[in-house]
């Protein structure tokens, strides 16, 4: 098995808390050789579920000639060992080097020298439920690997295009799971008995399924089946190769193939046909936002996009995650228009099943591959809902009788330089468990946006999957039901409710009313982007001095006031709030944040510039002159007038200010925009100086001010100087270089704002969360300014830093008892 | 009394204020039982059942486009006894007045309530007149209690909504709130927005007389549509499900909630009323209420869904979900006045 989780700091963290076996005192008898002969209890802990250990531990006892046993007792695993001492340190080496998976190797107890003599040889024992005061570590789903895939398509063997095919490196894990520890017979699996063939292969230590859980094969294994309309029916008999054949010829006739996934349905279709992508786009309800695509092979994806050897492992991991990444010229004559359009990446992901990449090879094509569900519904995962989805949704739908407890989308993230960023965590990360401060039993309700929920209990956390925008009564009901699933496998009961301030947060009543049923519970109010910060902080490892920087679109503040350019000081547990952006109206409220137009004409009309030029300047094709007029209204009279501080507000402004960005289409559209127009104009620049010129525009120079005990950053000259000095665009893509280098000097205006910060309070450590760092650009520029001067940028590489992690820190706010 | 003006002594219960209820509320709208100037009033063929109710006024500004505070106190308390199924026929109508207000001003409020009082055919029995320094009260408010006569066995109410019932509205929403809004900031809507008041007891009691099975009707004044239905949701206990799109909002209303940022379901109404009844009388109802200039936007705007539909903590006793266009269904959810954004 190959653990190819490309570790970050978080990993980091975690190995520096390994404890190392203690070191025996014991006299050691010595056997005939005059080696000297131990027995040891060894207890193995981290992610130690459905990654064939125990195989693996006893295929390496008996290569060692160790005597023993191992069970799973659910949270953890338990051994038993003795045998001459070189050969018993050698099988913890071993252990040790399988690092990402197994944090944890303590020494439990040393045995009496004469233990286990009775046994021969190393056993693997039943499993055992084990209760334990701190949350369960859960098996992570892994996409399939490649020894399975070679066997899928080698028709000698006996699992030749057996779509389920997985073995103890691979398949579903957490999704199927109705009970721990992580056995057949808690899982979907449980009403599929093995076959004579199968259990043969599961006893024989010679063979790769060895003691694999999910052992199964076409006599014994799920089935696969298939729903089209009434004129593409599929007869119960039909063959996978039958139904495989409907979907391709779907698929090639323009066709959307739902198809049931490890814990999921998803929605495919050919990304090369522009017809089919349009037509799954009205179907979805998602008219712009990017689609991902699913593509053959790694060759496939470096065709498409420029694949960093980091970005690489991510794409081969075990996690199979989407991977946003650089969109190659190539790319656009290869896909249609519809699937990514005006955005500088594209999200591409290989399969994860057997089933996908028989699909996908087959086409061998790219396809568009996106959760089944209208937009902002959460993702079905029902037969009956993708069933009745027929022909609404897609046009044939590709199911089997596997039935999936815990739902998840499929995972975002995103390369850059070395550093991970997760925009969406969800199949193969929401296993993981986090170590924070010992309190109680506690859940988390999340913020309202990108909605997860997380428990911690006994010093660890977990943070659930991505779920979606809560004020969708579907995706209430799947949070609420999710919740219940978690709770029951986890035996869990809250003692205390973590919530965001945000007082009309829909999450927020919720946890409210939670909190009054019949065992009164503790509500703890944790503030919005100091919940971000408490999120790195256990997910990163922080020196006990550090400066945070929590730049989001908007999240509720102390004042009532709408924060997201927070600067928070932490200092030996302190938290201080020492900086953020000079404040700013928002005209309209809502729908400011909708109309980034309106965002310029507040930040004009704060900035002291006269209507006249406003209402001249502002105007654009879509945007009149009246319109205009209507929100300076607002402004003048305060009406409607919510008071923001929101960096990313900043982003919308200027988006419009430069490219008359009228519309945020889905979350963090405009941001893109600037983004994409700024990363055209880095590249033109370094051109330009590769020809020895200059073309620099001046940067958008935040200055420091101080008000109080707080320093604000002025905005107000800078934008003044970009309002009369900018030019116009209304297209990204096509941008005059002026607009590219004005778009690229405001992110560097504000990367400069950041270590300013830094400098500022003399910290060598800035932790970065809130959805602005999750801008490719923004994160490079601060990490070239970061090194010469030797501060550390630290962000974790598997919670969001949009509100999907918020969650986990709320979760770790400190229990005041 | 040109260019007079509210003094302190007008509410002292002396001459000064003897003089103000001779000379401009009898005037107004006095009648054989106001005209005693007794204490109290004695209601005389009394039968059925009545409903009693009481409001306060106070609106700002007083005059607004397609009415005052005045008319607006009649039109409130009518609605209110209207909406339980009763007619209007008595009223208690007290002023407290800010010192200096110009009397001219008090005297086409008090117009405006006898015109008004006259259509809606209800009578002011009883009042009471106090005058409060300058800067103690914005310009005037008029409390009001109201006594009507129920018709029909049972008075309308929220316990009375089944599981099934088509939800109503009597007209298109929003236009007294953003009218009041414009005028009081000076906003240019660039198009004339009336304040939709109106009397309601006339649409109802021809529901009632024509033979629809009305089990509630609430108007939807303060908070709007959203906040009335989240408010019986509560209290019936039942879900409801609304369709956006079916729920009639002028052009006007919505360019003016989309530039202000404002939901028109939130937005106050003086001439609107929720209605629940049968499904199978739908039809006829809506036959019934577009006769009524006040009824002729009138539409089915949802269902009842029943008790207990959608299983979540985040919906309390009865919840209102609301599905757009494209059948995705929202939690609808209390907007404080200074609705926050939530979004990112
Ligand atoms: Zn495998
Ligand atoms: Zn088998």
């Amino acid at each position: 098995m190959q653990i190819n989780e490309p570790c970050q700091n978080e990993r980091q963290h975690k190995d520096s808390e390994q404890s190392e076996p203690q070191k025996s005192d014991n006299m050691m008898p010595t056997d005939i050789s005059g080696v000297a002969s131990v027995a040891q209890h060894l207890i193995l802990r981290g992610e130690v579920q459905g990654i064939g250990l125990r195989p693996r531990v006893k295929r390496w006892a008996d290569e060692l000639g160790l005597r023993g046993w191992i069970c799973n007792q659910g949270d953890q695993v338990a051994l038993q060992v003795a045998g001459p001492a070189p050969a018993v340190q050698q099988l913890q080496d071993q252990l040790r080097a399988l690092a990402c998976a197994v944090d944890i190797i303590e020494l439990d107890h040393d045995l009496a020298p004469g233990a286990l003599s009775a046994q021969s040889g190393f056993a693997i024992l039943p499993g055992e439920p084990l209760h334990v005061d701190r949350l369960y570590q859960v098996p992570a789903d892994r996409g399939i690997c490649e020894t399975c895939l070679l066997e899928f398509h080698d028709p000698a063997d006996r699992r030749y295009h057996y779509p389920f095919i997985s073995c103890n490196d691979c398949g579903p894990r957490f999704s199927i799971l109705t009970a721990l520890p992580f056995a057949r017979a808690n899982t979907a699996y449980a009403r599929l008995p093995p076959c004579r063939k199968c259990q043969e292969d599961f006893a024989d230590p010679a063979n790769r399924r060895f003691h694999s859980e999910l052992i199964s094969c076409e006599v014994c294994g799920p089935r696969l089946s298939g729903v089209g309309l009434a004129d593409i029916g599929v007869s119960a008999d039909a063959t996978p190769d039958d139904l495989i054949r409907r979907a391709l010829a779907c698929l090639n006739g323009g066709g959307i193939v739902g198809l049931k996934s490890l814990s999921g349905m998803q929605l495919l279709a050919r990304a090369d046909n522009e017809s089919a992508v349009r037509r799954l786009r009205e179907r979805k309800q998602r008219p712009c936002k990017p689609l991902a695509l699913l593509v053959p092979s790694l060759a496939w994806a470096q065709r498409l996009a420029q694949v960093s050897e980091a970005a690489a492992q991510w794409l081969t991991s075990p996690q199979r995650p989407i991977v946003l990444l650089p969109k190659t010229k190539a790319a656009d004559t290869q896909l249609a228009p519809s699937v990514a359009p005006d955005v500088p990446d594209l999200g591409l992901m290989l399969p994860v099943t057997a089933l996908q990449s028989w699909l996908v090879e087959s086409v061998d094509a790219p396809l568009v591959c996106t959760s089944a569900n209208v937009s902002d519904e959460p993702i079905l995962f029902a037969n009956a809902d993708l069933e009745t989805a027929v022909g609404t949704l897609c046009d044939f739908a590709l199911l089997h009788d596997l039935e999936i407890e815990f739902p998840q989308d499929d995972s975002v993230l995103m390369e850059n330089q070395g550093r991970t960023t997760l925009l969406r965590r969800a199949r193969g990360f929401c296993h993981t468990a986090f170590p924070v401060p010992p309190g109680e039993t506690t859940l988390a309700v999340g913020g309202d946006l990108k909605n997860t929920f997380a428990l911690a209990r006994g010093g660890v956390a977990v943070l659930g999957p991505h779920l979606g925008d809560l004020e969708s009564v579907k995706t209430l009901q799947r949070r609420d039901w999710l919740l219940d699933q978690f709770s029951a496998l986890q035996d869990f009961t809250p003692r205390r409710i973590c919530v965001d301030a945000h007082p009309g947060y829909i999450s927020r009543q919720q946890a409210q009313r939670l909190s009054q049923q019949t065992e009164p519970l503790g509500l703890q109010v944790v503030q919005h982007h100091r919940a971000h910060l408490l999120a790195n902080h256990v997910a990163c490892p922080l020196p006990s001095r550090y400066l945070a920087l929590m730049w989001d679109g908007n999240g509720y503040g102390d004042d009532c006031t709408l924060w997201g350019s927070e600067a928070f000081l932490v200092d030996a547990g302190k938290i201080t709030r020492v900086a953020a952006l000079a404040p700013f109206p928002l005209p309209g409220g809502v729908q400011a944040l909708l109309q980034p137009w309106r965002l310029a004409l507040s930040l004009s009309f704060a900035a002291g510039i006269s209507r006249a030029d406003v209402l001249q300047r502002l105007v654009s094709n879509t945007v009149t002159e009246s319109q205009l007029a209507a929100v300076w209204q607002l402004l003048e009279k305060n009406l409607n007038c919510p008071i923001s501080c929101a960096m990313g507000r900043l982003f919308d402004a200027m988006s419009y200010l430069l490219l008359g960005t009228e519309r945020n289409e889905y979350e963090g559209h405009a941001p893109v925009q600037l983004q994409y127009c700024a990363q055209r104009g880095l590249e033109d620049s370094t051109a330009l100086q590769r020809d020895g010129q200059g073309g620099h525009a001046a940067p958008f120079a935040i200055q420091l001010r101080t008000e109080g005990d707080l320093l604000v950053g002025d905005w107000q000259p800078a934008w003044r100087d970009f309002f009369y000095g900018a030019s116009f665009s209304v297209s990204a893509q096509n941008a005059p270089a002026s607009v590219k280098q004005q778009a690229l000097a405001f992110h560097r205006g504000v990367a400069d704002w950041a270590l300013a910060l830094a400098h500022r309070f003399n910290v060598d450590h800035l932790s970065l969360s809130g959805g602005c760092f999750q801008n490719r650009l923004l994160q490079s520029l601060l990490l070239e300014r970061a090194e010469p001067m030797a501060v550390h940028l630290m962000w974790p590489a598997t919670v969001p830093l949009n509100d999907g992690g918020l969650a986990l820190g709320q979760v770790a706010f400190p229990d005041p008892a | 009394m040109k260019d007079a003006r509210i003094l302190l002594t007008h509410g002292s219960g002396g001459e000064s204020t003897r003089d103000l209820i001779r000379q401009l509320f009898l005037p107004g709208y006095g009648n054989s039982q106001l005209n005693l100037l007794t204490d109290g009033a004695v209601l005389t063929n009394v039968t059925a059942q009545q409903v009693f109710t009481s409001d306060s006024y106070v609106v700002n500004p007083p005059f607004f486009p397609g009415g005052d505070i005045g008319a607006l106190a009649v039109i409130g308390t009518c609605n209110d006894l209207a909406v339980m199924g009763a007619v209007p026929r008595w009223l208690s109508l007290s002023f407290i007045l800010e010192e200096s207000l110009p009397i001219e001003r008090l005297e086409k409020i008090v117009q405006s309530i006898q015109r008004t009082a006259a259509e809606a055919g209800i009578t002011i029995v009883t009042g009471d007149t106090k005058v409060v320094e300058r800067g103690k009260a914005d310009r005037l408010f008029i409390n009001t209690a109201g006594i009507g006569e129920l018709h029909i066995p049972q008075a309308l109410t929220p316990a009375r909504i089944q599981a099934g019932d088509a939800i109503l509205v009597s007209n298109d929403i929003g236009r007294h709130g953003i009218a009041v809004l414009a005028s009081r900031e000076g906003i240019n809507l660039e198009v004339d927005l009336l304040s939709d008041m109106a009397l309601l007891h006339p649409l109802i009691q021809a529901l009632l007389n024509q033979g629809i099975d009305l089990h509630c009707a609430r108007d939807l004044t303060r908070g709007g549509l959203g906040g009335a239905l989240l408010e019986l949701a509560d209290q019936c206990g039942q879900d409801f499900r609304l369709q956006e799109t079916r729920v009639p909002v002028s052009e006007t209303v919505q360019a003016a909630c989309e530039l202000l940022g404002f939901d028109p379901l939130f937005i106050a109404n003086e001439g609107c009323c929720a209605l629940f009844l049968p499904e199978a009388q739908v039809a006829d109802a809506l036959a019934i209420l577009r006769e009524f200039s006040a009824g002729r936007w009138s539409a089915q705007i949802g269902t009842v869904l029943g008790n207990g539909t959608v299983k979540s903590a985040a919906v309390k006793n009865g919840g209102v979900f609301l599905e757009n266009a494209y059948g995705v269904e929202r939690l609808l959810a209390w907007h404080t006045v200074d609705q926050l954004p939530r979004i990112c």
